[in-house]
């Protein structure tokens, strides 16, 4: 694959990361 | 407790799914799009004239079709990523990924293309599917007319 075709792919994976790890937080937050 | 909070939790994966595809998809789209008009990176996949698609894909650079088709990717990636008109964008899209998907299946046919066809046409239908309740009113059988240019889409007849 060239970097063109495996960078969006890494983006979207790193911008999916965060939000996640953000939504785990926020939740948490909230039960503790 | 918290740890009984953090295992309680049930994300909406679907939400999550549509968010990777959005990024990848509009960041592709947009990259793609504007390295049309400002030249981003090189293409170094190959020679496209090697390829069973470039006659094809001479001919709608020759026509100026293809700056239009860029255009569109630019526009449609802009909206997948910035999560606005997003079924709109994902409608848009379709025709351009079907030729896409069509040409990298059974025109090129090599694993690299197909992968690229694949992705194409897999997040499109994706998103598509995601906003059923959008796109499920279309499907019907006898559909009622009501054009836009009459009420209440339009109205003529003031406040």
């Amino acid at each position: 694959m060239m970097p063109h075709q495996y960078g969006p792919l890494l983006f979207a994976t790193a911008v999916l990361l965060i939000v996640l790890v953000r939504d785990w937080l926020v939740h948490k937050g909230d039960k503790s | 407790m918290a740890m009984n909070g953090a295992l309680t939790w049930k994300p909406d994966w679907t939400a999550y799914a549509l968010l990777w595809v959005r990024m990848a998809f509009g960041s592709h789209s947009l990259i793609s799009g504007l390295n049309n008009f400002v030249p981003i990176f090189a293409l170094s996949g190959g020679d496209p004239s090697l390829s069973p698609i470039g006659p094809f894909m001479g001919q709608l650079i020759d026509m100026g079709l293809y700056d239009v088709v860029k255009a569109i990717e630019m526009v449609v990636g802009v909206c997948l990523l910035t999560n606005r008109f997003v079924p709109l964008a994902a409608a848009i899209e379709l025709p351009i990924s079907v030729v896409i998907a069509y040409l990298c299946f059974f025109v090129d046919g090599s694993p690299n293309i197909m992968f690229s066809g694949a992705r194409e046409i897999g997040f499109n239908l994706f998103i598509l599917a995601c906003y059923a309740d959008t796109f499920l009113p279309i499907v019907a059988v006898k559909a009622k007319v009501r054009p836009i240019w009459r009420s209440p889409y339009l109205r003529s007849d003031g406040p």
